[in-house]
């Protein structure tokens, strides 16, 4: 029956997604990490792995992947899924700006980002000096437990997003039948709300173990050592002194491989339960009473709050006055006049180039996520795992892989803006795919199979009908996928040319060059950049919503 | 219009983006006549904001930088040698410009006599030229330490007083670390009585994943001294951080930072009066005097506050070695890292 069907656009769209992971993807890093498995002399070997399995320097770091991202997934769940809960639910001052400055906490470099809590913590911390003054002694910041603080904070807006698009597409007149039906208000939760959120919160979840898992940013600043699976793929790959090529391969397929068992292990889970609801009712207000809602303001404040520390930090050392690398605190505008000469032009190229792999990620994720959540077969399995791979890789492989398959005929891209903007494509789909996917669970199929067997074609029924169901997710996915972009340093570094140079480009080197105040201003106009159009989406996705109730 | 070709299926997602690309393409070729030179670069930023409008106002050549660490400007270079997009080297870590030296063009500067023939040995050759040179040395934090408790040599810092109270940036993940790994190898020889006094420093040193960490943590007080390379202490002194600067006594290493032009450059003439420029006397002379940098030309003083070369003690540290014998090294360093971490 499903194999005599006739071939339909969506088979044409699946080819074409192949296609694209194909060239963009497959091609480019299939050739760097062949070399893990090729001998020296040629022919397959697992020498390599049983090299670096052998190493400890080397295999402990897969222990500590796990637990960080195991540790920091659990603790982001913990703080985004109530946050979630109140800014959907309950009626607190200021809600869009909220969500807004819900996301920032992404937007901060991570470089800069971590180093703020070492200047509140490290051992010379203003927080740590306060409390030896008060004679207590905190516990050092460094190592496993402040990676999973930092990248906690910087990560939960993650799972913060997809599960607040999640909670507003529910369909609340299944929590009101429940409740109709007599069941108290914690079993309506129980049995209801959150196995039809599962999902999203599966798909927040997810991406925030793998974002974990593939950081080296937050483990480079404040592990102290610590090394995790990312840092030693790093260091192996960007070795001054040429290191072994094969090692490089091999940690990085590894990273590729746990990945890859992840999201198995995911797609297994959420297509075994599904929970679909037809209609859209938007979610009406908890009726809370006034002390209620006033803890729920102040834990959602406390919470966003606590996790914009750090740009807080960037913003007010922004403003000290630099002596080479020493800040000294004194009012001074001097590392603002120092940043005037490329960062405004560097600002420009960092909104170009992700707004432009944006859309295009929200193109090809919302047509991958349909195919994925509608069309499951073997060949969308494939699809889907295939489409998170880029999260596995990380973007120094992917920078440099891309200057390998793009520099010579038949494809010259390499010196070019448009080898960035298909390098973010690519590595940031899967934001768009998880955001989409997250919200067609909770969509009835029944209305696009109504609207299909009406005689409208499948394609202009996904357009007209499901996409405009999806739109909660596809607009939180596209806000992902633009402030994750923007933020982009890994792979920008390999690529970027002298008039294409990014914001973050700027940044990374004024912190390499120890050049502190001119960072944190640099990255300063960076939150500000990304602050206003966010807040601004956000603003109009509220109003919206409110015109439509 | 190759690039046409091959994504001719996607058109329908990015038709767009194939013809500004192609646009993009068309005023590359426009712009590639000698009149710019492309310069990857690991030199400071305020370096380069400096030197790139005076090279353009002296020679009429627009210099475009790409800047990066030494590492990823290697690797950069190494991908993309099939079509070279970079002209020159500037300023990057020369062990790491040696052991990459088949990327490299020769070339002699102008100069070339008024470079100290004691940098130029280990070079790949002569493919490399010295810019500036930088003792590696000891930083403290004179907050916590008076000058009479700082380490005075490398081997103090062997002394289990000093047991998570000092940093030392990975030699894996640095090249000025591995320079120090290689330094005092050299001091106390690359045998077991060596290894002993690098596996003491280790066991007490907080490793850390970059170079530029080592001076700021000292500096901010996270750390009583560090492991590092003098300018960047010096910033850290010249900034008003309470820092001192400790030339060991048991001896140091000096090595360069170099310029080389690479291999199948698109712009060889303009590539070279860049080499050429950028050692000049009057560069160096600013490199000096407003950036720290001490310079590889015998003309050239040092850095006010900077004690001359031969108040220093210096031993002879081998480039040709240290750039060899860099896998096992770190391997070694690594099975040193898992004993004691």
């Amino acid at each position: 029956m499903v194999r005599t069907r006739r071939l339909d656009a969506w088979d044409g769209a699946t080819g074409l997604a192949f296609v694209l992971l194909a060239g963009l993807l497959v091609l480019p890093l299939g050739k760097l990490l062949w070399a893990s498995v090729t001998a020296e002399g040629g022919g397959l070997t697992w020498q390599h792995y049983a090299a670096f399995l052998g190493r400890p320097y080397y295999s402990r770091t897969i222990g500590h992947s796990f637990v960080v991202a195991g540790l920091v997934t659990v603790a982001s769940l913990a703080l985004a899924l109530p946050l979630a809960w109140i800014v959907a639910r309950v009626p607190i001052p200021g809600g869009p700006l909220l969500r807004t400055l819900a996301i920032l906490p992404l937007v901060s470099p991570p470089f800069i980002g971590a180093y703020s809590w070492i200047l509140l913590f490290g051992r010379s911390g203003y927080v740590t000096a306060a409390f030896q003054a008060w004679g207590v002694t905190l516990p050092t910041v460094y190592g496993m437990h402040g990676i999973v603080l930092a990248l906690t904070l910087n990560l939960y807006p993650l799972a913060f997003l997809v599960a607040s698009s999640g909670l507003r597409a529910i369909d609340h007149s299944l929590e009101e039948a429940a409740e109709g039906l007599g069941s108290p208000r914690w079993r309506v939760w129980r049995t209801v709300t959150v196995p039809v959120l599962l999902p999203s919160v599966l798909g927040g979840a997810l991406l925030v173990f793998l974002t974990a898992f593939a950081d080296f940013g937050a483990p480079m600043i404040i592990g102290e050592g610590y090394q995790v699976l990312p840092t030693v793929v790093y260091s192996l790959f960007v070795d001054e002194m040429g290191g072994p090529p094969a090692m490089a391969s091999t940690a990085a397929s590894l990273l590729v491989l746990c990945t890859t068992a992840l999201l198995l292990v995911q797609w297994w889970l959420t297509g075994r339960r599904s929970y679909a609801m037809s209609q859209l009712r938007a979610s009406p207000v908890e009726r809370l009473g006034p002390a209620a809602r006033r803890l729920c303001a102040a834990l959602a404040y406390g919470v966003v709050g606590l996790s914009l520390v750090p740009a807080a930090i960037v913003a007010v050392t922004s403003f000290f006055e630099a002596r080479g690398p020493v800040l000294h605190p004194r009012f001074s505008l001097g590392n603002y006049r120092e940043i005037l000469y490329n960062v405004p032009g560097a600002l420009a190229n960092s909104v170009a180039l992700s707004s432009m792999s944006t859309v295009l990620d929200v193109l090809l994720g919302t047509l991958v996520a349909y195919l994925v959540v509608r069309r499951r077969s073997a060949v969308t399995a494939a699809l889907d795992s295939a489409v998170m791979l880029p999260y596995a890789v990380p973007g120094t492989v992917v920078g440099i892989a891309y200057i390998v398959a793009f520099n010579a005929p038949p494809v010259v891209l390499t010196g070019t803006f448009l080898i960035l903007v298909l390098a973010y494509w690519v590595r940031r789909l899967p934001y768009a795919v998880r955001s989409g996917a997250a919200i067609l669970h909770q969509l009835d199929p029944s209305v696009e199979e109504a609207s299909v067997s009406l005689g409208v074609p499948p394609l202009r029924t996904f357009l007209r009908v499901t996409a405009r169901l999806m739109w909660p997710g596809i607009v939180s996915g596209a806000i992902l996928t633009w402030v994750q972009t923007i933020t982009e340093i890994s792979a920008t570094i390999f690529l970027y040319t002298a008039a294409w140079a990014t914001v973050t480009v700027v940044i990374y080197r004024q912190v390499s060059s120890s050049n502190f105040g001119a960072a944190a201003a640099a990255s300063t106009l960076l939150l500000v950049a990304v602050f206003v159009p966010v807040f601004l989406v956000n603003w109009a996705v509220t109003e919206r919503a409110d015109a439509a109730v | 219009m190759r690039t046409t070709r091959k994504r001719s299926g996607l058109r329908s997602l990015v038709g767009a983006l194939v013809v500004s690309a192609s646009c993009g393409a068309a005023v590359a070729a426009a712009q590639s006549s000698e009149g710019e030179v492309v310069v990857y670069t690991a030199a400071q930023s305020t370096i380069v904001q400096a030197i790139g409008p005076l090279f353009e106002q002296r020679t009429g050549i627009k210099a475009r930088f790409v800047e990066a660490g030494t590492g990823e400007i290697l690797k950069r270079a190494r991908a993309e040698a099939a079509n070279p997009l970079g002209d020159v080297l500037w300023a990057l870590g020369a062990e790491g410009m040696a052991a990459n030296a088949d990327l490299l063009e020769p070339y002699t500067v102008a100069d070339d006599g008024k470079i100290a023939a004691i940098y130029k040995k280990g070079l790949a050759g002569g493919r490399i030229t010295p810019n500036n040179v930088t003792p590696m040395v000891i930083v403290y934090n004179r907050k916590l330490l008076s000058e009479a408790e700082a380490p005075k040599a490398w081997r103090s810092l062997a002394d289990a007083r000093w047991k998570d109270k000092i940093a030392y940036a990975a030699a894996d993940k640095s090249g000025s670390s591995y320079t120090i790994l290689a330094t005092l190898l050299t001091v106390f020889g690359d045998d077991d009585t060596g290894w002993k006094v690098v596996e003491d420093v280790m066991r007490n040193a907080k490793i850390l994943p970059s170079s530029s960490r080592v001076p700021k943590g000292v500096a901010d007080g996270e750390y009583q001294a560090g492991l590092t390379y003098e300018d960047a202490a010096m910033r850290q002194v010249k900034g008003g951080a309470p820092v001192g600067v400790v030339y060991p006594q048991d001896g140091t290493s000096v090595p360069p930072d170099g310029n080389a032009i690479l291999k199948g450059a698109k712009h060889p003439r303009a590539a070279r009066a860049f080499m050429d420029f950028v050692v000049s006397k009057e560069v160096m002379d600013l490199l000096a005097q407003k950036f720290e940098l001490r310079s590889a030309r015998t003309d050239v003083a040092p850095p006010a506050g900077f004690p001359a070369l031969d108040a220093i003690k210096v031993v002879a540290y081998d480039m040709e070695w240290a750039g060899k014998a860099y896998p096992t090294l770190i391997k070694r360093w690594q099975d040193i890292i898992v004993r004691v971490k």
